[in-house]
């Protein structure tokens, strides 16, 4: 029996795994990969949205793809009709489609923005659709503004080579714009998305800028963290943008 | 385990029936081609080689059988000794969204991530029975030798919050030392030959057992079919080899092939 006593203490020493071997690649995130998720929509739709604000800003202009009357805040009532046309969007796809303003009082600035037609085509999918209304309260003499959903608004992603790939985002937010009266600004706050699934809680941990005349934000990051029904622990990841792109780290 | 131990105690006392009349009679080599997919379930929890390590290879993995390459042996039965060599590899699948965090070498994937995976499951079985008893038409034997088996495990997984993806890798070599009985014996003039193994380590609370039943008929004196049945059963409890491991795993199939005896 000499000879089991030598080799158990041999054979569980392998057990206790010495000679184990393992390896971790490199993260890698593909613009599909990230724009079909959660933190994709979160963070990227949102920038898409906000492309509604710049022009409303004292001394802000909207990016040379945008075609809108200037200025786009005018008399009490009256409707402006801003048009995408091509616009490049952080997700690296094209914003096409037009926003409706319509100015509330012009004096403070209240101005609400319908998104009718909206649409961002990413290739490869998905496709983003904007459905609701944006309240922009500017005033001038503080250089500040607020921005905030109207109840309802809703954003969808769709791959169309794809069936039952839609998904309805409902979007609320909160934000706080700064600006220096030359067209820069920047937004602080945090906003949500969600679906029947997930929750999206984003706060804006570094604020995101807006300088005048580029598409996107050109700097910020953002938390994103996702409650997801059934599952006991939230995920959080950081979003950071740079001139316009948008890059994510866990 | 238990019809196992069952199995070979009947194997056992088949031969104690017999007349005690051993006959050394000339050796013969057999050479095997056969296959075998066992299932495969186990888990890894704790720390290794300084790597966190969670997961389940079914639950988590999703893991299931995806087909083997035949395996082969060769084997030497003789009046006083037998030997064996045999190698044998399994391919596993998966293709699961995990349920709850789920760490492979240190990477953690969290509850949504989707996890692709395959697994290599290698065996390389070297054996030496000692006949310790033989009668006329059977024998008991000791058996001892070494079994390697190598799992070889690939996940990509993709986060759901990010879509983000990484490949890891995780590889696990458990040798393991051969002591055991065995059991045989043929009817038919050596047409049909049965053998019952058992294999045991033990060491502080962690146990590793091998067991198995092999039936070999030659419809012709050189050529034979084979049937067998093959459990595995690993059970590492935390603290008792590592201070913060755990790892059971569980390899169980039955297996069919062609023997070529010479």
């Amino acid at each position: 029996m000499h000879i089991r006593y030598t080799l158990v203490p041999l054979a569980l020493l392998a057990l206790a795994g010495c000679t184990t071997e393992s390896s971790i690649g490199t993260l890698s995130t593909s613009a599909a990969s990230l724009n079909a998720s959660p933190a994709g929509v979160a963070a990227m739709g949102f920038a898409d949205i906000m492309t509604a604000i710049p022009g409303l800003l004292p001394g802000g202009a909207y990016a040379s793809c945008v075609t809108a009357p200037t200025p786009t805040a005018t008399a009490t009532g009256t409707t402006q009709t801003i048009s995408l046309a091509g616009c490049p969007s952080t997700s690296g796809g094209t914003m096409m489609g037009t926003l409706k303003v319509t100015t509330q009082t012009s004096a403070p600035g209240a101005y609400v923005v319908n998104f009718g037609t909206l649409t961002d085509t990413n290739t490869p999918a998905p496709v983003w659709t904007y459905a609701g209304n944006l309240n922009a309260n500017v005033n001038v003499a503080k250089l500040t503004a607020t921005v905030a959903t109207q109840a309802g608004f809703q954003m969808t992603s769709t791959d169309p080579s794809k069936t039952n790939s839609t998904v309805t985002w409902t979007f609320i937010c909160n934000l706080t714009a700064t600006t220096d009266g030359a067209g820069n600004f920047n937004l602080t706050g945090s906003y949500s998305f969600s679906d029947t699934t997930d929750s999206v809680s984003v706060l804006i941990t570094t604020p995101l800028t807006w300088v005048k005349g580029k598409s996107g934000p050109q700097t910020g990051v953002l938390a994103v963290t996702d409650t997801i029904a059934g599952v006991a622990t939230p995920e959080t990841v950081n979003v950071t943008f740079t001139n316009g792109t948008a890059a994510v780290s866990s | 385990m238990r019809s196992m131990t069952l199995m070979v105690a009947l194997l056992v006392a088949s031969p104690a029936a017999l007349p005690m009349l051993a006959q050394d009679v000339p050796g013969k080599w057999s050479v095997d081609i056969h296959s075998c997919s066992p299932t495969l379930t186990g888990n890894y929890h704790g720390t290794q080689n300084g790597q966190a390590v969670n997961f389940d290879l079914v639950n988590d993995l999703g893991l299931a059988k995806n087909g083997s390459t035949p395996g082969a042996s060769l084997e030497y039965q003789g009046p006083r000794f037998g030997l064996e060599l045999s190698m044998d590899t399994q391919k596993y699948d998966g293709d699961h969204t995990v349920t709850e965090p789920v760490v492979i070498s240190g990477q953690k994937f969290n509850a949504q991530a989707r996890l692709v995976t395959d697994l290599k499951l290698t065996t390389t079985t070297f054996n030496w029975t000692i006949r310790a008893l033989k009668f006329t038409n059977a024998w008991v034997g000791i058996d001892l030798g070494v079994r390697s088996t190598q799992l070889d495990l690939n996940a990509v997984g993709t986060n759901y919050l990010a879509g983000q993806s990484v490949p890891v890798t995780f590889k696990s070599p458990l040798p393991m030392p051969q002591v055991g009985l065995s059991v045989g014996f043929h009817v038919l003039e050596e047409r049909l030959i049965v053998k019952g193994y058992y294999h045991y380590l033990g060491y502080k609370g962690a146990t590793y057992y091998h067991s198995g039943v092999d039936v070999r008929f030659f419809p012709l004196r050189w050529l034979g079919l084979r049937a067998f049945t093959d459990t595995e059963n690993w059970k590492i409890p935390n603290n008792s080899l590592a201070s913060d491991l755990q790892v059971g795993l569980n390899r169980s199939g039955t297996g069919f092939g062609v023997v070529f005896r010479f």
